[in-house]
């Protein structure tokens, strides 16, 4: 832990203290993950080759961090990710692109533009997300039964 | 050798049409009456005169329109051509195959001129008169895979090995049969093939992946595959599916043979020099049932195949839901005598 | 596979015993250009045997009006590259392979670490070209046993980031020194005896690095040993291996078509499957795992061989 540098999203009441007890070399603390990316950046700027990455939390914590990673030069086999929480899935819209979190039925609705989208199995690293793809484009209006996603 | 240039869109008013000599030089994917997968793979270039497997990159009399097609797409889309950073240099292999094939296979169309790393290409049919130099990115509007993929038929991926795999890492797609570049970029042979039915179980992949690690410099290959698309429309994205999606269901037994399209990529694989990546160009070639019926034994083989085909495959394809109109539709052809083996017209 | 059929324009020693080859076309076409790191295969017929031997391109890879490599004399090996020192000179035809590549660049690297012993300096050769163009950092580090035979001293820049170490001058690599504290996104590439491979391998892993970072390039030619014999499946033909011959040439010899691409047991390309073994084969190969080599139903016929009454491959 001496050699860790810990970053907790929206932590839970007392987390921040037992962490603490751990002893990382460095604690910090990011409200929501708008906020822990431009931190994370900074803190993976000092690390250096041999730098392991651990990501634990819900798919749309990891998708987002782990892509930001890659991009800053972490290779993909130092990480290792860790999924705790909620099973809610991060969900691209291929139509237009936006990004809604927190997806837990199949179909959903887009938050950005609104089509009717259903889940499609196919994730991509680099967005850290799930495929969203209209689900009544040849048949509008005509809409499945909503299920719940399953693990 | 004067080519014709058709004036024809693609989208909208749909008025593509293909001359009798493309219906006779259309790349007939079935070689029997039936269909399976399979590997299927041969050298390429190489094949009768006049066939689209004659030159590295064929150019047909859909050239401009489909550059035209193109332009619209990408105006709209910007994201449909990706190249991540890594990729620059394939991106100059891959300009440097397409111009000197191009110039050295249709002289009077292309004109390459280099000296040293001062190139100076001419592209008549698209009207375009440049000077740059090769692997200098400033001399040039955009990067070098975009600039030239601009100027060619078909869609591109540019695959990076490493790890004893391959990695989609650039491409300019605009053309696909439904998969997003913008989502599968950066991911690995079996990441973006993950969506393909029971090709998984059969090692289809495997086998596949081995082959493309082994493709040399200057030893390139061909396959061909096929989907069915409603209307003649190049952008059939994932992206733009709301609006194509709703077209499949007009089909119906009175213009299903001029609505619906056989729809053949004819797939080459490259081994880029500088860069060590694979170039995988998928040109895409649209022929009507209707058309394809005026070649006797295609209007047969098409009919059996469409009859006895997979459903899932069927489903996967795209037309599991017009299946029966066509396959109807095609019985008027099929009087039950047999058909020559290989894919070329009698 | 593609061959081409070239001219030797020059042949010079580099230290007593590395010898540089030049290549051109005989009409004076050019070649194709080729990326940083890749090989050719030489064709070397001597009486009935062709042997073939793969060696790294020194060259400038855009360079299209010759080719380079560079050839170390061994003289405990089947005679390979005995062949290339004694028996080639300025003016003969040889045929060799096109260009091929195992050991690229990684171009998404932040920054490159290149770590080489005695002759494995030869890929680093061709790779500087590109490595200048990338405008990215690199290291190259250059391990030679004395500056006599530091045969790549005269091809380096002269330049802050070029080490060479001399271990007769008292001057050995750190690899724990050279690794540790790297940027992230760096790559290490290793080309040198297989000890130096391994040493750079476990240094990396010791300081974490994944195995996708770190590059390596073997130099093995087949060892020579005693003749056998072996049958082909589908025809009943026997064909025998010569002792300064591999398996992959004599089947070569026999029109056996056998596909093939390193020849030095890395790449998995010319892998055979055995439909019978009595007896023992002797895998020199990186190829197959310990558990393919016990089960003895596979071989590698370009650096293996076999010692006992019968081995049936199934061709």
């Amino acid at each position: 832990m001496d050699q860790a540098q810990v970053l907790l999203v929206a932590p839970e009441a007392d987390a921040e203290a037992r962490m603490k007890s751990l002893q990382p070399r460095g604690l910090h603390i990011a409200p929501d993950l708008d906020a822990a990316g431009p931190l994370f950046r900074q803190l993976l700027g000092t690390a250096r080759m041999g730098t392991q990455l651990f990501l634990a939390g819900s798919e749309g914590l990891m998708g987002a961090l782990s892509a930001l990673a890659v991009a800053e030069g972490l290779p993909l086999d130092a990480m290792q990710m860790e999924h705790r929480g909620t099973v809610a899935r991060r969900m691209q819209c291929v139509h237009c692109k936006g990004v809604t979190d927190n997806v837990t039925t199949d179909p959903f609705t887009c938050s950005h533009c609104g089509l009717t989208l259903f889940v499609r199995d196919h994730f991509s690293r680099r967005l850290g997300a799930f495929q969203g793809v209209c689900v009544d484009a040849e048949t509008p209006g005509e809409i499945p039964d909503t299920v719940e996603i399953r693990p | 050798m004067t080519m014709q240039f058709n004036d024809e869109t693609f989208r909208g008013d749909y008025t593509y049409f293909n001359t009798p000599a493309a219906v006779q030089r259309f790349p007939f994917p079935f070689d029997q009456d039936s269909y399976m997968y399979s590997v299927n793979i041969e050298r390429h270039p190489g094949g009768p005169k006049g066939t689209p497997f004659e030159f590295a990159f064929d150019v047909d009399e859909h050239y401009v329109a489909e550059m035209k097609d193109r332009e619209i797409t990408l105006a709209g889309d910007p994201m449909r051509c990706q190249s991540l950073p890594h990729m620059e240099l394939a991106g100059w292999d891959l300009l440097e195959l397409i111009m000197v094939s191009k110039a050295r296979d249709y002289p009077d169309l292309f004109k390459l001129h280099r000296d040293g790393n001062q190139w100076h290409w001419i592209n008549k049919p698209l009207d375009i008169d440049k000077t740059f130099t090769f692997l200098d990115p400033t001399t040039l509007p955009c990067g070098p895979m975009e600039y030239i993929t601009r100027q060619a038929q078909g869609d591109y991926a540019l695959l990076h090995e490493r790890e004893g795999n391959l990695w989609l890492d650039a491409g300019m797609v605009t053309s696909q049969a439904d998969w997003s570049l913008d989502f599968d970029v950066g991911m690995n042979f079996f990441e973006w093939h993950a969506p393909v039915p029971k090709a998984k179980k059969m090692g289809v992949f495997d086998k596949a992946l081995k082959f493309l690690l082994a493709v040399e410099q200057d030893q390139p290959y061909r396959r061909l595959n096929w989907t069915m698309t409603v209307n003649p429309r190049l952008d059939t994205s994932p992206e733009n599916y709301h609006k194509w999606g709703p077209e499949k269901r007009t089909i119906t037994p009175k213009n299903v043979g001029q609505k619906q399209f056989l729809r053949v990529e004819l797939q080459t694989f490259w081994r880029l020099p500088r860069s060590n990546a694979i170039a995988f160009p998928i040109r895409c070639y649209l022929c009507s049932l209707e058309d394809l019926a005026t070649v006797p034994k295609w209007g047969r083989r098409l009919h059996r195949i469409l009859r006895e085909i997979d459903p899932d495959l069927a489903d996967y394809k795209g037309f599991a839901v017009n299946q029966a109109t066509i396959v109807d539709y095609l019985s008027q052809f099929d009087d039950g005598a047999p058909t020559s083996p290989g894919i070329f017209p009698d | 596979m593609n061959k081409l059929t070239l001219q030797v324009t020059k042949v010079e020693p580099l230290s007593p015993l590395v010898k540089r080859f030049r290549f051109e076309d005989p009409n004076g076409a050019g070649l194709p250009v080729f990326s940083g790191g890749a090989h050719i295969t030489v064709e070397m017929p001597e009486g009935e045997i062709i042997r073939r031997n793969s060696y790294s391109l020194v060259s400038d890879p855009y360079d299209g009006t010759g080719y380079e490599i560079a050839v170390r004399r061994e003289d405990t090996g089947r005679g390979g590259s005995r062949y290339m020192h004694e028996k080639v000179s300025e003016g003969d035809l040889i045929t060799i392979s096109a260009p091929k590549n195992m050991f690229q660049l990684d171009l998404r690297a932040r920054k490159h670490v290149l770590i080489a012993g005695g002759i494995g300096i030869t890929p680093f050769l061709s790779q500087l070209r590109q490595l200048d163009m990338e405008q990215k950092p690199f290291e190259l580090h250059y391990a030679a046993r004395s500056r006599k035979e530091a045969a790549g001293l005269a091809l380096l820049p002269e330049a802050a980031h070029v080490h060479v170490h001399i271990s007769d001058e008292g001057a050995r690599m750190d690899l724990g020194d050279i690794l540790d504290g790297q940027p992230l996104g760096t790559h290490v590439y290793t080309c040198g005896p297989e000890g130096l491979i391994k040493a750079v391998a476990d240094q990396a892993a010791r300081l974490n690095w994944p195995v996708s970072s770190v590059h390596s390039e073997a130099f093995t030619s087949p060892p020579p040993g005693e003749p056998f014999t072996v049958t082909i499946a589908s025809t009943g033909q026997a064909i025998t291996v010569k002792a300064n011959q591999s398996l992959l040439e004599a089947l070569e010899e026999a029109k056996v078509e056998i596909d093939y691409s390193c020849r030095g047991g890395a790449c998995g390309r010319c892998e055979t499957h055995v439909s019978s073994c009595d007896g023992r084969i002797l895998h020199n190969d990186h190829w197959l795992s310990e558990d393919e080599r016990a089960a003895q139903t596979k071989i590698m016929p370009c650096m293996s061989r076999f010692r006992g009454a019968t081995l049936e491959l199934d061709l």
